[in-house]
């Protein structure tokens, strides 16, 4: 099925997917180069932060035109939703660290730290249970579950990493939380404690829902979760490169960028799957009919005896 | 034209409607599940079940493609039905 059955919104709509990488990569070019050449740090974290809260600002947007799709009472409509409203809760704690980070030892920053921590806490619980729908979703379908020992195994690393997601952040959160100056410690750890749990279900669910895209054979659907799962790992892969760079690299300012480049793909490259995952969806339920069945009545066609 | 070659190319062409949305292996089971509880299966299905697959087929993708895809899918069915017919008077 090549282009030329698309209409030409759905040909600019899946171009876009392409466009917004491209963008992606030549940002992080324009962040490294600036931060190398010692651009004033304001306005290198400024392009970061401004990039990234595109990225999310429109993965959200595309997931809740995904969302918008479902008729309401569908289950599947409330993860979509869900995943939109994550993807706008990301913005948030984007915007909150950036506050914190510039505002240090005010009001503000403590403020900006715990609008953070409740985002970042708030969408883990919210995809947990969209997750949760989708894997419901698919058990009702009747399409059987053959999970393998490699996905049990996968079950494994992907709690792991999310669980060494939270030390590290932990870490990232007593460091903040010095610099905002403020006393905010036992606040942060209550509104958190989702967190832990949040991630493990998300990690379970997850590798369900990728074994189940796998055996559906195809199709946009599969490419939708395909892109949501591949969101769900880059994040704490970012997180634990972020965390283990220093290490690496030595704590070297000369070297700094590294670390910001990383934390800015990271983060944009998740945004941008977590895009592509709902575009596929939106696709989905959008793509035009005809051009499927172009090919199922072939003119001429006719049956054997 | 033996019963089961017609039933085969209708089950094939059902699942190759549905493929690009859901995928090969989902249509089958979609597709599957709807002639079990219609009371027939693969091997048997027959043009007259048609109609009454793409009624029990249209809820079933609604929770993938939504609502407004659903239905679509479901009249391509039936469009298929058609496209089948004429096939046959021109073979």
């Amino acid at each position: 099925m090549g282009n030329e059955h698309m209409g030409k919104s759905e040909r600019d709509h899946i171009a876009w997917r392409w466009r917004l990488l491209a963008a992606i990569l030549a940002t992080a070019a324009v962040y490294s180069t600036m931060a190398i050449a010692g651009v004033d740090r304001g306005l290198t974290e400024g392009l970061r932060l401004a990039a990234e809260l595109v990225v999310f600002a429109v993965a959200a947007v595309i997931g809740y035109a995904a969302a918008r799709q479902f008729e309401k009472g569908v289950k599947t409509r409330l993860t979509w939703v869900f995943i939109s409203i994550g993807a706008a809760l990301f913005f948030v704690a984007d915007v909150g660290l950036y506050l914190s980070s510039v505002t240090a030892g005010s009001g503000v920053a403590g403020a900006g730290l715990l609008s953070a921590f409740g985002a970042i806490t708030l969408s883990r619980v919210l995809l947990a249970c969209g997750l949760w729908i989708v894997v419901k979703v698919y058990h009702d379908s009747g399409l059987p579950l053959r999970l393998t020992r490699y996905d049990y195994g996968a079950m494994v690393v992907f709690g792991a990493l999310n669980f060494l997601t939270v030390i590290l952040g932990a870490n990232t959160v007593r460091l903040l939380l010095s610099h905002a100056g403020t006393n905010l410690t036992h606040l942060v750890i209550m509104i958190c404690l989702p967190l832990p749990p949040g991630l493990a279900l998300c990690s379970v669910f997850a590798v369900i829902i990728w074994r189940y895209a796998r055996q559906m054979g195809g199709g946009l659907v599969a490419k939708a979760w395909s892109g949501v799962l591949i969101y769900m790992v880059a994040l704490p892969v970012r997180t634990v490169l972020i965390g283990l760079t220093p290490y690496l690299l030595g704590k070297d300012s000369a070297l700094l960028w590294i670390t910001g480049t990383i934390s800015f793909l990271g983060l944009a490259l998740a945004g941008w799957a977590l895009y592509l995952g709902a575009s596929y969806q939106y696709e989905a339920c959008t793509m035009e009919v005809p051009r499927e069945i172009d090919f199922s009545t072939t003119p001429g066609e006719t049956l054997k005896a | 034209m033996s019963t089961n070659a017609e039933a085969d190319f209708l089950f094939q062409k059902s699942v190759f409607l549905l493929v690009s949305s859901v995928g090969k292996e989902m249509a089958e089971a979609l597709i599957g599940r709807a002639l079990r509880e219609m009371g027939t299966d693969p091997q048997a299905l027959k043009r007259a079940d048609i109609e009454h697959l793409s009624a029990k087929l249209e809820p079933a993708l609604i929770p993938f493609v939504g609502g407004d895809k659903a239905r679509k899918l479901a009249s391509g069915l039936r469009v298929l039905v058609g496209g089948t017919l004429g096939s046959t008077i021109d073979g």
